[in-house]
């Protein structure tokens, strides 16, 4: 029997949920880690990887069908990078100060396995709408992975929580604040419980499934 | 084929994407450049917020800033000035940057760099200050506000920023600034008459006091005014001035401060118009007496004291010089003063080669009236404040009454308006009829805010008195009073005394014996005698105690009087718990120096406490030393 074709809010909501990229394909490591100190870089690197992740799918997808397969990669990497440099070069211009947090990351975007990985699985085989909605539901995963991780360092580690620029709300003074999990080795802790508390959740739901 | 669709596809997206990239950075270069060019002249564009990323910041190096406090100046056509000038803060050198709009309002400014006092001179980096900066008219900006406490820095800013202005206005705006020259040739004309002829006399006269010219000014037909050039050192540095005196009437027409090093807010008030206006007029007598008003507010009495000692002695050189007063010379003046605090025509006779000097006195002179001496002067010398010149006074003692007769000061160069004023009129008074005791126990008057110099003449006073004492009232300085005792006291060295009695007296003085007492019994004969002495304990607590001897020299009783915080530290040895208070004498330690004899004591030392031993040390040291005393003293007769 042929597989049943996914509809868009399937393949949307896929990527959001069942195989978010952060927690459940551990893909994007790199500024998962990096960027997660503060909700406002969170917001800012997820804000690009959606710019970047939907165009490229979409670019990808339009030329699947004209792309030799043995230059594949390389075309999907000049769109990649071609992207990333424009998305650096409107942030510089008008978001300098986050930019400028992203740093190094915001050029890295372009070895992000989660947009390679998606150009190659997913838009070389697919239409362009539906894989602007994977590239949306993805980049919306890996979006909502980093911030809730940086919602947790942020707020435990630091105090407060910084949504944009002077937006930020300071909840727990200086004395309760778990100053590790601003530096380097909280990213991991953070993300390690939430991971296995996420983990706890569908290993639960499975066995249910099993029983049933 | 295959490879030339490779080929022809891996171009055509390269293309593309470099299309895509060349113009999205022509549209972002230019706004990126803007913020980067913004973010290396933050500052900059604080001060001049007119200023734009393609504005040249090039600083125009073809300006002479000397005598300006500025670094440097960006002239941003069209849009402003941006001048970098810095000044000297009250603990720091303030930098700082102002930016000027082409219409003369000030568009900003900021502190770049300061290191005064937090909370106080440091307050200059806030934003409150700079706050205030924005829209004001260069050339008033005494609406801007400082911070009370912090006069140094912020009348530094004030001053350094109206610098500026005038380097601004006579660089840019065209405003024809009068050289300091043309300042000073308008001042003369404002302090005489108007269209006075001013011409240098300087020539003619031996220059004194601090004058550096002397000008007269003609007024076409005669010469009606003198105008005298005059420098002083004041707190900071160099005060000169010009003054002006009526030739007839000789008092003083009017004064301008021409250069002011002084601290600015301080010293540097004295340059104030509102100071100034009070010599228009001002007779000859107040300017000679310093009988000058200080700015409201203002405490800088080295500043005016400085300037009313130039003000006397310009007075002083105008009168010898256009009033044919005969000015005394100092050593007329000297003569004059030794009459006026002995006696009319005293023969005055140096006798210093009969004494020996010592303590700052440096000549002994005897007063005769013509038939009999009647006083003696001691020309002295002691270091005030001012560390490199010592303060030279000559004091005289009546013969008969020994008490003092009179007090001048000879040469001084302490600090003027504070210790100088021990050379005043006013300060020699109380010591016209000054007795000796009061002398000795140092009851004249201080001269506030210096303490040092009045302390320093207390002292030099004991030593003169003390001299005179010895050489004229054939006192033996230097030995106290036997202290006395109570005989409960002494009862509890010597039980089985009734009497006692001090014969300390027949002795040689030691510091460390208070008092000697010989015991008799009842039958008056002598038991012993006991030794009233004090040492130093730890922390140079003084002990007190009676250490008895029978008299046979065997010890019998220590007896401590008096417990101090060192004693308790020795809570722990013997018997003694610390608890109450002269129950140290429970002490099993003391007994080391009961019932033994002087000789053991000295050849066979005690033991010092562990933990205590400055204290019992002490203590050791001072018993010896009494036993040593009783025996080369031969007390009682026996040793």
């Amino acid at each position: 029997m042929p597989r049943r074709e996914k509809s868009i809010r399937e393949i949307f909501s896929n990527g959001l949920l069942k195989q978010n990229p952060t927690f459940v394909q551990f893909l994007g490591m790199c500024p998962t880690l990096a960027v997660t100190k503060s909700v406002e870089s969170a917001l800012g690197m997820g804000a690009g990887v959606i710019f970047v992740l939907v165009l490229s799918n979409i670019a990808v997808s339009l030329v699947r069908n004209y792309v030799p397969k043995e230059v594949r990669i390389p075309i999907y990497i000049v769109i990649i990078a071609s992207l990333v440099t424009v998305l650096e070069m409107i942030m510089k211009a008008f978001v300098p100060d986050l930019a400028a947090s992203l740093g190094t990351f915001l050029s890295l975007i372009v070895v992000n396995c989660l947009i390679l990985g998606r150009a190659e699985a997913f838009a070389s085989k697919n239409g362009p709408l539906k894989s602007a909605a994977d590239g949306l539901g993805m980049a919306l995963g890996f979006t909502g992975g980093i911030v809730l991780i940086a919602f947790f360092r942020e707020l435990l580690g630091a105090g407060s929580i910084t949504i944009w620029g002077s937006l930020k709300l300071d909840l727990i003074p200086e004395l309760y604040q778990v100053n590790i999990l601003v530096q380097s080795a909280g990213a991991f802790l953070v993300f390690g419980i939430l991971v296995s508390q996420i983990n706890k959740y569908r290993m639960n739901k499975a066995d249910r499934n099993e029983e049933v | 084929m295959k490879h030339i669709t490779i080929v022809v596809t891996l171009s055509i997206v390269v293309l593309v994407a470099s299309v895509m990239v060349f113009f999205v950075e022509a549209w972002t270069t230019p706004i990126i450049d803007d913020y980067n060019f913004e973010q290396a002249n933050l500052a900059k564009f604080e001060v001049l917020p007119l200023l734009e990323g393609s504005d040249s910041l090039e600083a125009d190096l073809s300006y002479d800033f000397t005598g300006t406090s500025i670094t440097e100046v960006i002239v941003i056509p069209g849009k402003g000035y941006i001048y970098t000038a810095e000044f000297q803060g009250f603990q720091s050198i303030i930098t700082y940057m102002v930016g000027f709009d082409t219409n003369g309002n000030i568009t900003g400014y900021k502190t770049l760099i300061q290191g005064d006092t937090p909370g106080l001179g440091a307050e200059i980096a806030k934003d409150w200050y700079k706050d205030q900066f924005p829209g004001v008219s260069i050339n008033d900006f005494s609406e801007i506000d400082g911070l009370v406490g912090a006069t140094i820095t912020f009348g530094g800013s004030a001053a350094s920023l109206s610098k500026v202005v005038d380097f601004h206005n006579s660089t840019f705006e065209g405003v024809v600034l009068e050289t300091p020259a043309e300042k000073l040739a308008r001042w003369k004309k404002e302090i005489t008459i108007d269209n006075a002829v001013i011409t240098d006399v300087s020539g003619d006269y031996t220059l004194s006091g601090g004058i550096s010219r002397i000008e007269f000014a003609n007024d076409g037909s005669k010469d009606v005014a003198v105008i005298y050039t005059v420098d002083f050192e004041g707190y900071a540095g160099i005060v000169e001035y010009i003054i002006a005196l009526d030739l007839v009437t000789n008092d003083v027409i009017g004064l301008r401060i021409v250069t002011n090093e002084e601290t600015a807010g301080i010293g540097s008030v004295i340059s104030e118009e509102s100071f100034q206006t009070q010599f228009d007029a001002m007779l000859q007598i107040d300017a000679l007496n310093g009988n000058i008003d200080e700015v409201a507010g203002s405490s800088a009495p080295i500043t005016y004291g400085a300037l009313k000692g130039s003000l006397t002695e310009l007075i002083n050189f105008h009168k010898s010089a256009f009033e044919g007063e005969v000015i005394e010379t100092f050593n007329e003046k000297i003569l004059r003063w030794k009459n006026e605090i002995t006696v009319d025509n005293a023969i005055i006779t140096d006798v210093s080669l009969d004494y020996t000097l010592t303590d700052g006195i440096y000549k002994v002179e005897l007063v005769n009236n013509g038939s009999t001496d009647v006083a003696v002067i001691y020309t002295t010398e002691f270091i005030g404040y001012n560390p490199s010149e010592t303060v030279v006074y000559f004091i005289a003692f009546d013969l008969v009454t020994n008490d003092i007769i009179g007090f001048r000061v000879m040469y001084q160069s302490e600090t003027p308006g504070l210790g100088a004023k021990i050379a005043d009129d006013s300060y020699f008074v109380q010591f016209d009829d000054l007795l000796q005791a009061d002398a000795l126990a140092g009851n004249i008057d201080d001269l506030a805010g210096a303490t040092i110099t009045t302390g320093g003449l207390k002292t030099s006073l004991v030593d003169v008195v003390n001299f005179h004492k010895v050489e004229f009232q054939g006192e033996v300085i230097g030995i106290p009073d036997p202290v006395e005792m109570s005989d409960a006291n002494l009862l509890l060295a010597l039980p089985d005394a009734v009497t006692f009695t001090s014969v300390y007296g027949d002795y040689t003085y030691l510091e460390d014996i208070l008092n000697i007492y010989e015991a008799k019994n009842a039958a008056d004969e002598v038991v012993g005698y006991i030794y009233y002495g004090h040492v130093k304990g730890y922390g140079a607590d003084n002990i007190e105690f009676l250490f008895s001897t029978d008299k046979v020299t065997n010890t019998v009783e220590i007896v401590i009087l008096n417990d101090t915080q060192s004693w308790d530290l020795a809570d722990e040895y013997a018997n003694y718990d610390g608890s109450a208070g002269l129950d140290f004498n429970t002490s099993t330690w003391l007994e080391n120096f009961e019932g033994t004899t002087l000789q053991m004591l000295l050849t066979t030392p005690v033991d010092t406490v562990a933990g205590v031993s400055t204290t019992t040390g002490a203590m050791i040291s001072v018993i010896e030393t009494i036993a040593q005393y009783h025996t080369d003293e031969s007390i009682g007769g026996g040793n």
